[in-house]
């Protein structure tokens, strides 16, 4: 655990404040910060009492409402045997709506853009028709097997990246040159960011 | 999206443009849900509308007396049912029905956990539903049930969690039944139907669903789901809809009527569903357009309250918590041969009721 915690450390230097948000928003209706944090504990227990094999995540040091995690690239895909990295951050009304994930592994992917925001139904708050799908029962680790398993399936019909969805469909040697050209292994990542 | 310049923006304009779309929230106004008022509101609101709905608005009040709006955030159907529930338990008025309903829900865990839902994510909801039942049980004791209830329902993160609560259970009892639903449902699972129209968190009710909470949550409560449909259609009064009642051994606890604009849930009122002291106050503003003789009021009280010196329908608000316990506790109990005869029957009901408070 100890080791995990100091390999995913580094990268919080460079995320955005969650503090900003909570201020911001407590003055427009009232919020439940206490609600955020006893989720967000019962959600830490859960995946601990019972982690699911090729995913992890944990709270970073100095917030509770952002956590860092990681995913591991499903087998008999272009991601296999990679690592990637994510930032959760949650907001004050949390779960009644989406966190914030980014990935912060460079990745390669038709749903995924340059600075690693993620085209996902379930991430999107609802309101917007049929397109946000987020429901306050998905979770933490939920998520992190929904992003799992859209790498391997990727949804080529509103692509961030065109040119990858292009290639998924043409040119799968291709696709998978272009994903190990863009990974970094978290270690190197971190050598980067500190 | 294909009307989009797409090839001219970059990926990180797009995904900005693409934030900024999921980030915005219609505008909404008023109370989550808010204070019950005459529908004369509603006739004013059409006044200018087309003659269908004036006229389909006109005739409302004569039938629905009153009306309760709810916030159009896109969770109002939702949330409508749910405080619809809530007053119909408390009109029904035994405490102990509480504490039934707790233990119905209860047992309906073992639905969520067949559908595949984990207890620790839901039983936060469902703790929140069950906190409410007790509160609104000791209100009611205590005579404040209905502002307890509002309080409730006006807390943004609590009424959520019931309104999370609630489409878990309706999303797990269609899941366990698909063969029931499926029929219903074009060119989608039962599982698909629920991941996309229930379990989000502003998914609005649809009629597949509102089906399927009224057959997991209101029918075993004795409940009944009426819904007004006030549209451009053909006719002179809004169509009303009954969701078939399923048996429950008979019994009849109440009614939860919605009123239904397109894309929007409120809630409506008979007389008989409200109150007593609420229906002496629909006395106090029917009264300017209404003749003294008419029975306007179901329970007969306009009649009953003439009988008093000192008492008048300018200051209802003022006379009624008096007399509402002088009523329950006796001994200026009205009998029938003070009403007029068309009253009797409504009458009927009343004493029962009435006893069945007290207890």
């Amino acid at each position: 655990m100890a080791n995990r915690l100091d390999t995913m450390n580094p990268s919080d230097t460079t995320m955005p404040s969650i503090n900003q948000g909570t201020k911001s928003s407590t003055s427009a209706r009232p919020t439940n910060n206490g609600n955020v944090v006893k989720r967000l504990q019962s959600e830490l227990m859960t995946l601990m009492m019972s982690p699911t094999p090729g995913i992890s995540a944990f709270p970073s040091d100095t917030d509770i409402t952002r956590w860092n995690a990681t995913i591991s690239g499903p087998s008999g895909t272009p991601y296999e045997t990679l690592t990637f990295k994510l930032t959760f951050s949650y907001p004050p009304n949390y779960p009644y709506a989406p966190p914030e994930v980014l990935f912060k592994t460079p990745i390669y992917h038709p749903n995924v853009d340059m600075s690693g925001r993620i085209c996902l139904d379930i991430l999107k708050p609802a309101g917007q028709g049929k397109e946000g799908a987020w429901s306050a029962v998905l979770n933490t680790g939920s998520v992190l097997l929904s992003i799992q398993s859209l790498l391997g399936e990727p949804n080529n019909a509103s692509p961030l990246n065109g040119e990858a969805a292009l290639l998924w469909d043409r040119d799968l040697t291709e696709y998978k040159r272009k994903v190990l050209a863009r990974h970094q292994e978290p270690s190197e990542l971190d050598g980067e960011g500190s | 999206m294909a009307s989009y310049p797409q090839q001219d923006m970059s990926d990180e304009q797009l995904s900005e443009f693409q934030k900024l779309s999921n980030e915005y929230v219609p505008e909404v106004t008023g109370p989550l849900v808010g204070e019950r008022q005459s529908s004369t509101a509603i006739v004013a609101e059409y006044a200018s509308a087309d003659p269908v709905f004036q006229a389909k608005t006109e005739a409302l009040p004569q039938k629905y007396s009153h009306y309760r709006t709810v916030r159009g955030d896109g969770s109002c159907g939702w949330r409508a049912v749910a405080f619809g529930y809530f007053e119909a338990l408390i009109h029904h008025g035994d405490p102990s029905r509480f504490l039934e309903e707790e233990t119905r829900l209860r047992s309906s865990s073992n639905i969520l956990n067949m559908a595949g839902f984990d207890p620790f994510i839901y039983e936060d909801f469902a703790d929140a539903m069950f906190d409410l039942l007790r509160d609104v049980a000791s209100a009611m004791q205590a005579g404040h049930a209905e502002q307890t209830l509002l309080a409730a329902f006006n807390d943004e993160s609590n009424q959520a969690s019931i309104l999370t609560y609630l489409k878990t259970l309706t999303a797990a009892w269609m899941k366990t039944r698909p063969q029931d639903y499926a029929p219903w449902l074009l060119e989608q699972t039962v599982e698909e139907y629920c991941n996309a129209s229930v379990m989000p968190t502003s998914a609005e009710i649809e009629n597949v669903g509102l089906s399927a909470l009224k057959d997991t949550f209101l029918s075993p409560a004795g409940i009944t789901l009426e819904v007004l449909y006030l549209d451009r259609s053909e006719g002179s009064e809004v169509n009303m809809h009954r969701f078939s009642p399923v048996n429950h051994g008979g019994f009849d606890v109440g009614t939860v009527r919605l009123l239904y604009r397109p894309g929007h849930y409120d809630l409506l009122y008979k007389l008989q569903d409200l109150p007593h002291a609420a229906a002496s106050v629909s006395t106090y503003l029917q009264i300017a357009s209404q003749t003294h003789r008419e029975p306007i009021c179901a329970i007969g009280m306009p009649d009953f309250l003439t009988g008093f010196a000192g008492m008048s329908y300018v200051s209802p608000h003022q006379a009624w918590p008096g007399w509402q316990q002088q009523l329950a506790g006796g001994p200026f109990r009205p009998s029938a041969w003070e009403f007029e005869p068309d009253v009797l029957q409504a009458t009927a009901q009343s004493p029962l009721q009435t006893a069945m408070f007290r207890k």
